[in-house]
């Protein structure tokens, strides 16, 4: 068992000196140190390439750093096990641009199934995915298929798939990058909603501007660099 | 993780690849139905073996001036003989001329019967190996009276050979069904990951352990292996009852039938999962999502 701690005090967060080099050894993070506070909404900025997707990964344990400290939630996760991969994931929500949610399920199957696959209690279930639909404004979708939605419909099943179990990180990977300007403005509403309810929201993004309107922390790398930490 | 979660995600993954798992299960059937037929035959063939020991007998030769009845009794008392009986020249003069039937007359031409008397020694069951068998014969051969022995352990000898080849063929069947039907498993497993590759990704990301990912396949593997296994003790079962019409006295050990066709069907069904699982998904939380690098 890692070590995890619980107390209000843990940061959601925490960096030291991360680097990630990948094949060829192209530098995608280098020497990455980062401190985000339970509670935080962030903007990671940068270009492609920046390393992003990278420092998201890591996030979730998808990918480990070579070297440095990454500790999510009081979990180190490179000395987790695989076999508590799943419960660190449980307390986080994941969001990407290219939405994927499963095709042959509806609304509502898409969320159940998460909600199934982590062991809810069946009868907490629909209480849990309507109260989730309301929030997001997507009950009279909950029998759609995917294919029958619009990109920012999609998104926010997306994100409501995330939100549905309760999740204490959202990290959001260019939510906003498939979608019209005015679904993108709804995507951020929402995410604020969701960080203002006591989530920590890390959103991803190479649009500057968005982020800056926001008026949120704002972290932009560069080839893998911070070089930029602005409140 | 729920049972009923696992059940529910099983069948709805036997339903969306019912094409290839129906198509398995049959070559699964196919191939377990050739190893019960094998069984059945050689549970047969054990049983004619194991018949005919027991009528195995050893023919004691005589010379003319012994007295049989204590030559008998001392024959009977020794270890594995079941019954012992003596018979004269002139009762083997007949016998010789039963068995010749039209031919008979051939006996007529002979001026004098040629045949010796003899002690027909019947063995018991549990003697009937070859080196019982070789035992007894040399016994015999010790007592007084007694010129030659002719133990028929040429016979037991040619018996034991068939029945031992028999069962290191069956072993190899066995051995070879058993990797058809585990290979057929992998592959349905196989092709049921990869069409499901997208929604294990999910899966991973939201935070579901690894059972919970796995077992639905390792009870599709399961289900299909036990299927393949039932079909094939059905066919086996159609198979004996037309044998009987040929050879009533063709014996079938049900229970083991039925043992071996359900449990191979399962072991491989659960082994080959588990296999397609390692192959295509050896570190659940760590390898499988392929997002694209900014």
């Amino acid at each position: 068992m890692t070590d995890i701690p619980q107390s209000e005090s843990v940061n959601a967060v925490e960096l030291v000196g991360v680097s990630r080099l990948y094949q060829h050894s192209w530098p995608a993070l280098t020497d990455v140190n980062l401190t985000i506070e339970k509670g935080d909404f962030i903007f990671i900025l940068g270009a492609t390439g920046a390393g992003k997707t990278t420092l998201l990964r890591l996030l979730y344990r998808q990918d480990l750093a070579d070297s440095g400290k990454v500790k999510v939630l009081g979990y180190d996760l490179k000395k987790m096990p695989l076999s508590e991969v799943p419960h660190l994931r449980k307390r986080i929500g994941i969001i990407f641009q290219d939405f994927r949610l499963l095709a042959e399920r509806t609304v509502y199957e898409n969320l159940e199934f998460v909600l199934r696959v982590i062991g809810t209690e069946p009868k907490e279930i629909p209480g849990r995915i309507q109260e989730t639909l309301n929030r997001l404004g997507l009950v009279h979708k909950k029998d759609s298929y995917p294919h029958q939605l619009s990109g920012g419909e999609q998104q926010k099943t997306s994100i409501a798939r995330a939100l549905v179990k309760e999740p204490e990180i959202l990290l959001a990977d260019e939510p906003t990058g498939n979608i019209d300007p005015k679904a993108a403005a709804d995507i951020l509403n929402i995410l604020k909603d969701i960080n203002y309810r006591g989530a920590t929201v890390l959103m991803a993004t190479h649009d500057a501007d968005l982020a800056e309107r926001t008026r949120r922390r704002r972290v932009t790398l560069d080839a893998g660099r911070i070089v930029r930490d602005e409140t | 993780m729920r049972l009923s979660y696992i059940l529910q995600e099983t069948l709805r993954s036997i339903n969306r690849n019912r094409g290839n798992f129906t198509l398995a299960a049959t070559v699964q059937a196919i191939c377990l139905v050739l190893l019960s037929v094998f069984v059945v035959l050689t549970f047969n063939l054990f049983r004619l073996s194991e018949a005919a020991r027991r009528h195995v007998e050893l023919y004691a030769f005589v010379s003319e001036q012994t007295e049989p009845t204590l030559l008998v009794q001392r024959i009977v008392s020794l270890d594995g003989v079941a019954q012992a009986r003596y018979v004269p020249k002139e009762e083997a003069l007949t016998e010789l001329r039963a068995d010749l039937g039209p031919d008979s007359s051939l006996v007529d031409a002979l001026e004098q019967n040629p045949l010796p008397a003899s002690v027909r020694i019947t063995v018991r069951s549990g003697f009937a190996s070859l080196s019982e068998l070789a035992a007894l014969e040399q016994k015999v051969q010790l007592i007084p009276g007694i010129t030659e022995v002719w133990s028929g352990k040429e016979m037991v000898e040619r018996l034991e050979r068939i029945t031992r080849t028999v069962t290191f063929l069956d072993i190899g069947i066995l051995v070879i069904v058993f990797l058809a039907v585990l290979f057929i498993a992998f592959q349905t497993v196989e092709s049921s990951i990869a069409s499901r590759h997208h929604e294990i990704q999910i899966m991973e990301l939201v935070g579901a352990t690894g059972s919970t990912i796995r077992l639905p396949f390792i009870f599709e593997g399961t289900a299909q292996g036990m299927l393949g296994g039932a079909a094939a003790f059905v066919l086996a079962v159609v198979f004996h009852r037309l044998t009987t019409v040929v050879i009533p006295a063709a014996a079938m050990p049900t229970g083991v039938v039925l043992l071996a066709d359900l449990g191979l069907g399962a072991l491989s069904g659960v082994t080959g999962s588990l296999i397609a699982l390692n192959r295509i998904h050896r570190t659940p939380q760590a390898v499988t999502m392929d997002d694209s690098e900014e």
